[in-house]
Order: structure tokens, then C-alpha cells, then sequence
């Protein structure tokens, strides 16, 4: 297998040179020898525009275990922009590299590198469930997918609950989604919890960023009382726009990660995405040291953030709660 | 007398070939040569082998005591790890449950999932075992569901035993979730039931260093892996083999008692584990080491005293070398010095200066070649006068050193001559044998006789002898007396013979002539043959009276006779013109029957002096 092979020749230049210069000058033919293998390639394949909190975490994850981009391995970023057919493109450009792993960040990613190569490892860090990938066990992926996972549907009860908690007169609730994406699973969750919680819901779609302003001007058209975002790599990429946007309705947004808290959005909750970059960057070694994608168990994230503006709950009049302020792991004043 | 400067000539003589002394069977240098080497390697191989064995076994208690100091700690801090999550959650069970206090324990149950990120969701109980409170970090948050979980084993087992751990499971066949219930101080405050995610435990176990590439892992009662640095073995879940494998690990370190035990890792390579257990859990804590990196400095140890061994033994074999050599060589130089001396170079001299007893002996060697070489001389010398003197005689000139008596001089001599008659006409028909055989009877009973009278056998040929009274040594009575003695028994004695020879048929005579007077004594000869003679008038006047006598007559001249006649009765017999003398000179012989006994008697005296 490629990605064996260019393990075997990862992890040992530094233990090389390092003996190298313990024998001193004259085993300097071995030293150059050992340092001349090639450096591997690792694909960095986005759909959308960079979101350069994610990639310094993998990159800062890379060097903590000794892969430092430039020195011991390369890094090929390919950003689709959100355009499908240049993600397609790259995804078949970076296969074509025979790059030792391609990392990738959602489902759709992922399934656009899995028709690139059969062969050539993929990282995921940030799919919402492997069901659409085909895979059902987490702890033996089988084949050469394996990741980290954001839960981002099964948190989407989750953060309905928080958003009703910091608006308790909450009533009409628009869902948000990009009908483009597939990390849209939890539907039947979302229904169940607003059931329970005596909430209306509204699906609207947002396809890019173009149509942002347009769906908005909808939701206040139809009385919507405050948004649950669904996971999908287009909102991310430009966060400020989005709340910007939010605010500008006065509509109460629970975001699935914190970027777009620090952007200026009310509250979000969810798994550490630039944590969950830097754990990719551990599969990314693993590969890189000979083991199989096959053998490495798909992780859930385990460490959830509760972000939440001051700042935007002021400004939209709303009194937070203690039991918000309590869970908050970041509270932006 | 010093050989070394006496003949320095002879040292230039080559040494005897090597080539004809015998091979030995066991050479001195061997031996000496094995005996250092083995004498310093022996001890250095003892010393090197026990040190290795203590130290292997110093360090393997060593390793074993630390593996488990480490599997402890690493059990300590899992303790620390589940005991932190006990003493949080005791905080959800210290007030009694009312209905106006549920806001209050929800923000209490708030607090703890944000004190504890394993805590996946924790339910609240009631004193009747009534489910009070669920919050959840995934899930929804549920407030008063009113179930009954009194027969929930948490909730049974917090109430029996104020904490209760449940078995580990595995989270979507994935990630290992217990459960814990803890109990309050009364039953009214209820039971706190919390989900643990026990990833988290990866945080403690992967700070757990064992040397360079060690670490800890924590398996369960049931053989499930808890905790690994290597987080996707946990994860990989439920495997019946590996299950097996550790639940064996496990039974193999209790069995140990202690001590560390030697398996094989999840990536096959040979490791050093101790294990600690982790009561209430029921969980064993392994600290493990490969046991390469754990023997790497007893090897570096063993290798250095190898090395050490090594470079011993050479110098074994080189001070072995040099000594057996320092005392072997001596003894190869002494060994050819006594060969040579033994080929008869007394000359030859023995170096050697190494100031031992080798030195001493090699002197002794020398000094004895030196004395070999003295004597020597003196055989040869004495040889040489025995040609002549008779035995006594030339003693006694060896001993005064006096080889100047043979010098030519002019003396007062005794000269006797005889011969046989009819030699000639019996050596002419006789068998050649028959012949050799009577004159060997004859000269051997001359030879006795002169012998006796310590006289000088100057020359013989055929059947004739001369013989030399006073010359070289002067007699110590008188030469004439003792000559005329001579003489009588010769012819009594040689009568004897021709007695006998009578019997065998053959007809012989003897014939003495003796006279006295001055002679010409000395050697004449050439190199390597040299005899002893006296020349003159009574050597002629002898030989002639020898030719004028009859068969066992012994003539004298008259001067002989006048000193002889005192003391032996002598009887005048005639006066004869001899060939080469101009008048006829007047013959005396020995009273035919007055020989024999006197002159024994004289023979007598004369051995003694």
C-alpha cells in the first residue's frame, strides 16, 4: 500500500540524522542517503474558501508529532470555493499527486475523494455521521476512510433546547440548511425536540453565500423567531457576513461552532473544529507510520463548546439565563 | 684460567644445526606460555562472568522494582482520575429533595458536566429512587420524568455501597463508557447516576512515561482494554482474543507476585510489564517497557565488560608471551651453549644477563667448559707422555708440570735392549697369527715388567725394545742396580714364555744387553709422531751387548756392573770385541742362578717408592 510505504520513509529521517551526526563526518554519504528520500505529500482538499483557524490546528497538530510542512513532509491545499466540479477537479489532482493521505473536511469531501481514489488514505475531521460514507462500524472503518466526526445532526436537539432556553418566548424556529450539502441527517431529531418543546418549524435553504440575504428577508417574512443553523462547510466561510446578516433581522442564531460567536453571532454549540483538525493530524501520522485507515476507529469528539456574545444578546434585548451562563465555555463580552 | 680470552677463536665456531635436536614433545615455552595465559584469564573470565550474572540479576530486580513502583503510581493516578469525578459529583448529593429546589440541583448538575468533561450526562435521583433530573451534554436536558429507577443497579448499588462503579461498556461498539452512582450521607438526598466517557482517561495514561517508549495501559476485569496510549487499540472495542490475551497478562502478573513479566505488544515487540490493581473498579494497571530499551544499559554494561574481557585476554596473551619468552629464551641459549660445549667447543661462551638464577647457572656452564677445556689439555698431554712413561711416570711428570723433562739434556742413563732369537726363521714359517700372538705374549710381559720399574720404553720394533732407565725422570736408587733387576726379570721372564712356546713348537731365544754412561736424551720426530730416545755411545755399547748375548743371558757392561755388583751378584763373562768399538770391552752377566728372588724383593721396594 502507498501510504505504508511512505510511512516507513516518515517517521525515520529525524532518528537518521540524528545518528548521522553521532558518527560523525565520515558517514556523511549516509546521512545525505537518509535525508534524500522523498518527503511525503499530504493533501489538504476544502470545499469551500479557507478557514484559516482549521488549517493552522492542523498544521500546529503536524509539527507536534514531528511533521513539520516544508521540512519533513509537504502540504498541498486545494480550496474548491465551494464549487462542486473544481472539488471534483482537485480531488483527482491531488489522487494524481499520489500524495500519502488526502485530509478532507465534511461528507461531501469525503465523498468526492473517495471517487478520486480507492487506495490513497482519507482523513475526515469534520463528516457528521459515516452512515452516508458507508460505514458502520466506528471502530473498524474497513476501508481507506477513517476521521473525526462533529456530530453536528445528533447536537441539533441539542442546541434547539439551548436556543429555547435563551429565548423562552421562542416559538417559530427556521432550520437553515444548504440543500447541497448532506450533513443534513437529524431532521426526525430536530422534529422530535421541537414537538416536545412546542416549536414550529421552518426549513429554509441557503445554497451560497449570494443567496444569504435573500433567505433572510424571507424568514422575517414569515415570522420566524429565531434560526438553528445545519452543518454545512458554505456557512463557515464567512462567518462576520452571517451574523452580520443575523443581526441585522435582530433573529436569534445558535450556530454550530464558535468561529462564528468570535464573528459576532449570538451562541453556538458543539465540538472544538481546530481541535478536531489537530486530532486529524494524528490519523495523518499514524498513516504516515505504516497503519491501515481500515484499523483506525472513526473517533467522536468529546469536548463540546458552549460559546455565547453578550454583546448580540444585549443588542437583541435578550436577559441570559444562569443555566446558559453556567454551561458557557466561552462567554464573549 | 679464563676460556673466554684464553681462546677466543673457538667462540667463532658455527653452533650445531638446530636441525638435529629432536622435537619436544611438551617445548617449555608452551607450557610457560600456557600457564601466564591461562594464570591471568582464567581469574579475568571468573570475574567477568560473575559480574555479568549479578549484574543481570541486580538489574532485573532493579527493573522489576521500578516497573511496579510505575504500574502503582500509573494505578494511583487512575484513582486520582475516577476519584476526582466521585468527589464532583458528591456535590449533586448534600441537600435533601424538595419540589422548590429542582432549578437549584439542575444548576448544581450544570456545574458538574462543566467541572467534568467525562461526564457524559448525569440523572439525579430521589431518596425514593424516583428520577428527579436528567442532563445531558448531547442529548436533551429532562426535568422531572417522574421514572422509577430504584431497581437500576447504579441506583441500587450507590445506595448499598455509597459508590458504585458498573462494568465498562463500549459506546456505539467504540468508545468505553461506565457507569458511576454515588450516594449521599442520607438517603434523602438521593443518588447521583453519571455517564463517564473513559477516553478522557487517555489525558492521564498518555503522561505516563516508562523510560524512552514506555507507558501504562489499563485493563478491566472482563480483559477490555480501557485505556492504551495508543488510543485506537481502545477504540478498536471488543475483541474475544485480545480479551483473552490480557485477561492471561493479567493471571501471569498476579502469579508473578510483583515481579515484572515478559509478553508481546500490540505491535509484537517483547515487553517488560508489572501491574498494579485499582480496587473498587476492578481494574489492573500495567506499566510497560520494551524489554529491548529496558536492557539496553545492561547490555551496553555487558558489552563494555566484553570489550574489557577482550582487551584483557589479549594482554594475557601478550604478558604471556613476553614472559614465557624472557624464560624460555635463556634456557634455548644455555641448551645450545652445552650443545656446543658438548661438541667439544669449550671455548664457547654462554650470554646471558638477566640476573637470575639462569645467569648463575649460564656462568657455572661456562666456568665448568673452561675447566673441560683445562682438562682436557692435560689428558691430551698426559696421553702423550704415556707413549713413552710409563703410567706412574707420566703422572707424576703431568702432575709437576714438568714437560720439560722431555727437552733434550744430557744425562747419566740405563740403557737396556733384548730381542728374541731365531724371530726371524720362526715369523718366516709360522702362521701370521701364530706369530702376532707370540709377540703379544712377549711385550705383554715386558710391558708389566717395565712398568714395574718405572722405565722409559723408548722404541720397539719386531722382537727387539729399548728401554730407558733415569731419563726423563731421574731414579730415585740407583739406575744401574735397578736396570740389571730390570733385565734379570725380563729374561727370567721371558724364559717362561719360551718354555711354553716350546711346547707349541717353536724354537726361540731372548737376549738382554745393558750399559751405563752418558747420553743425548730427547724427542726426535716430526709433528704428530714424536718419540723419545737417547743417543750415544751406551745406547750403541747396549744394543750391541744385546746382539753379542746368548738365549737367556744378560750382558752388562763393565761400568753397570761395577755399581750393579754391589748389590747383585754378577759374574764376569769374558771380554768381547763388539762391531763399532775399537778394543774389546770386558762383559759382565748375571749370575744365572742369583736372578729371581732378589729381584723380586727389589720390584717390591721399588712400587712403594
Amino acid at each position: 500500500m502507498i501510504a505504508q510505504d511512505r510511512g516507513v520513509t516518515c517517521g525515520r529521517p529525524r532518528r537518521r540524522d540524528v545518528l548521522a551526526y553521532c558518527l560523525g563526518a565520515a558517514a556523511w554519504p549516509f546521512a545525505a542517503r537518509a535525508a534524500s528520500p522523498p518527503t511525503p505529500i499530504i493533501g489538504y482538499l476544502r470545499r469551500t474558501e479557507p478557514i484559516p483557524g482549521q488549517f493552522a490546528g492542523f498544521r500546529e497538530g503536524l509539527k507536534s508529532l514531528g511533521l513539520e510542512d516544508g521540512r519533513t513532509i509537504r502540504i498541498e491545499q486545494r480550496h474548491a470555493g465551494g464549487n462542486m466540479e473544481r472539488l471534483n477537479a482537485f480531488a483527482a489532482e491531488l489522487a494524481a499527486l499520489d500524495v500519502g493521505v488526502i485530509t478532507v473536511d465534511g461528507l461531501v469531501t469525503v465523498q468526492a475523494a473517495m471517487a478520486a481514489t480507492k487506495t490513497i488514505p482519507i482523513v475526515f475531521a469534520l463528516a457528521s455521521s459515516p452512515a452516508p460514507l458507508g460505514i458502520a462500524h466506528l471502530n473498524r472503518p474497513g476501508g481507506n476512510v477513517t476521521g473525526i466526526l462533529n456530530i453536528i445532526s445528533e447536537l441539533q436537539g441539542k442546541r434547539l433546547e439551548l436556543l429555547k432556553e435563551l429565548v423562552p418566548r421562542l416559538r417559530r424556529v427556521a432550520l437553515l440548511l444548504n440543500p447541497e450539502g448532506v450533513e443534513n441527517a437529524g431532521m426526525d431529531l430536530v422534529a422530535e425536540t421541537a414537538k416536545q418543546l412546542r416549536l414550529e418549524i421552518e426549513i429554509f435553504e441557503a445554497r451560497d453565500f449570494a443567496s444569504w440575504p435573500g433567505v433572510f428577508a424571507k424568514m422575517a417574512e414569515a415570522g420566524i423567531e429565531g434560526v438553528l443553523m445545519a452543518g454545512d462547510a458554505t456557512f463557515g466561510s464567512r462567518p462576520a457576513e452571517f451574523a452580520a446578516l443575523a443581526a441585522a433581522r435582530r433573529l436569534p442564531v445558535i450556530y454550530p461552532e464558535r468561529q462564528f460567536v468570535s464573528a459576532g453571532g449570538l451562541i453556538s454549540y458543539g465540538p472544538d473544529l481546530v481541535e478536531s483538525w489537530r486530532q486529524a493530524a494524528g490519523y495523518v501520522a499514524k498513516i504516515l507510520n505504516g497503519a491501515r485507515p481500515a484499523d483506525l476507529p472513526i473517533e467522536r469528539p468529546t469536548k463540546f463548546v458552549l460559546a455565547i456574545n453578550l454583546k448580540a444578546s444585549k443588542a437583541l434585548g435578550l436577559a441570559v439565563p444562569e443555566a446558559t451562563l453556567l454551561r458557557a465555555d466561552e462567554v464573549i463580552e | 684460567m679464563n676460556p673466554r680470552n684464553a681462546l677466543p677463536e673457538t667462540a667463532a665456531v658455527p653452533a650445531p644445526p638446530p636441525a638435529q635436536v629432536a622435537p619436544l614433545r611438551r617445548p617449555l615455552f608452551r607450557k610457560y606460555f600456557l600457564a601466564l595465559f591461562v594464570a591471568v584469564v582464567i581469574p579475568l573470565l571468573i570475574s567477568g562472568a560473575s559480574e555479568a550474572w549479578f549484574g543481570y540479576r541486580d538489574y532485573r530486580t532493579m527493573l522489576d522494582e521500578r516497573l511496579r513502583v510505575e504500574a502503582n503510581a500509573a494505578a494511583a493516578r487512575i484513582r486520582e482520575f475516577l476519584g476526582s469525578i466521585k468527589e464532583q459529583m458528591d456535590w449533586t448529593v448534600q441537600l435533601p429533595w424538595t419540589e422548590a429546589n429542582t432549578e437549584r440541583r439542575r444548576l448544581d448538575a450544570l456545574r458538574l458536566l462543566r467541572q467534568v468533561p467525562a461526564i457524559v450526562d448525569i440523572t439525579l435521583v430521589d431518596g425514593a429512587g424516583v428520577e428527579r433530573l436528567k442532563i445531558s451534554r448531547l442529548g436533551r436536558d429532562v426535568i422531572g420524568s417522574g421514572i422509577d429507577r430504584s431497581a437500576d443497579p447504579a441506583v441500587a448499588g450507590a445506595k448499598a455501597r455509597k459508590v458504585w462503579y458498573g462494568p465498562v461498556t463500549l459506546n456505539r461498539g467504540s468508545e468505553p463508557y461506565m457507569t458511576m452512582g454515588v450516594a449521599g450521607n442520607r438517603a434523602a438526598v438521593g443518588i447521583s447516576v453519571a455517564q463517564i466517557n473513559l477516553k478522557l482517561i487517555w489525558d492521564v495514561i498518555s503522561a505516563i512515561k516508562v523510560g524512552e517508549s514506555g507507558g501504562a495501559f489499563v485493563v478491566d476485569r472482563d480483559g477490555k482494554l480501557v485505556a492504551h496510549p495508543n488510543i485506537s487499540l481502545v477504540l478498536q472495542g471488543a475483541d474475544a482474543k485480545m480479551a483473552a490475551r490480557l485477561k492471561e497478562l493479567q493471571a501471569a502478573a498476579v502469579a508473578a507476585r510483583g515481579a515484572a513479566v515478559t509478553t508481546e505488544d500490540f505491535e509484537k515487540r517483547t515487553i517488560l510489564v508489572a501491574m498494579a490493581p485499582v480496587p473498587g473498579v476492578d481494574w489492573a494497571v500495567f506499566a510497560s517497557q520494551p524489554l529491548s530499551e529496558a536492557f539496553a544499559p545492561l547490555w551496553a554494561a555487558l558489552w563494555r565488560t566484553g570489550y574489557l574481557l577482550l582487551g584483557g585476554a589479549v594482554f594475557a596473551v601478550l604478558l604471556a608471551l613476553v614472559l614465557a619468552r624472557r624464560m624460555t629464551g635463556p634456557i634455548r641459549v644455555l641448551e645450545q651453549g652445552v650443545a656446543r660445549i658438548g661438541a667439544g667447543q669449550f671455548g664457547h661462551t654462554i650470554e646471558i644477563s638477566t640476573g637470575d638464577e639462569l645467569e648463575r647457572l649460564a656462568g657455572g656452564v661456562n666456568r665448568m667448559a673452561g675447566e673441560l677445556a683445562l682438562s682436557q689439555e692435560r689428558s691430551e698431554r698426559i696421553a702423550r707422555l704415556k707413549r713413552f712413561l710409563s703410567p706412574q711416570v707420566a703422572e707424576i711428570v703431568e702432575k709437576a708440570g714438568q714437560s720439560d723433562l722431555l727437552s733434550a739434556q744430557r744425562v747419566e742413563v740405563v740403557v737396556v735392549f733384548c730381542d728374541l732369537r731365531g724371530f726371524t726363521a720362526f715369523s718366516a714359517k709360522a702362521e701370521p697369527e701364530e706369530v702376532m700372538r707370540v709377540l703379544g705374549e712377549y711385550y705383554e710381559a715386558l710391558g708389566a715388567i717395565i712398568i714395574r720399574y718405572e722405565a722409559t720404553l723408548t722404541h720397539f720394533s719386531g722382537d727387539g725394545m729399548m728401554v730407558l732407565l733415569n731419563a726423563p725422570v731421574p731414579c730415585p736408587d740407583n739406575p744401574a742396580v735397578r736396570g740389571v733387576r730390570m733385565a734379570a726379570d725380563m729374561q727370567a721372564a721371558v724364559q717362561a714364555l719360551i718354555g711354553a712356546w716350546r711346547g707349541r713348537g717353536h724354537t726361540l731365544g731372548f737376549g738382554v744387553g745393558l750399559a751405563k754412561g752418558a747420553a743425548t736424551v730427547g724427542r726426535i720426530g716430526y709433528e704428530g709422531r714424536q718419540d723419545y730416545t737417547a743417543i750415544g755411545r751406551v745406547a750403541n755399547l747396549a744394543s750391541r751387548l744385546c746382539s753379542s748375548a746368548d738365549d737367556g743371558q744378560v750382558l752388562i757392561d763393565a761400568d753397570a756392573a761395577s755399581e750393579a755388583s754391589r748389590e747383585i751378584a754378577l759374574a764376569p763373562a769374558g771380554s768381547r770385541a763388539l762391531k763399532g768399538f775399537a778394543d774389546s770391552l770386558a762383559v759382565y752377566e748375571v749370575a744365572r742362578n742369583a736372578g729371581a728372588a732378589p729381584a723380586n724383593a727389589m720390584a717390591a721396594t721399588a712400587t712403594k717408592a
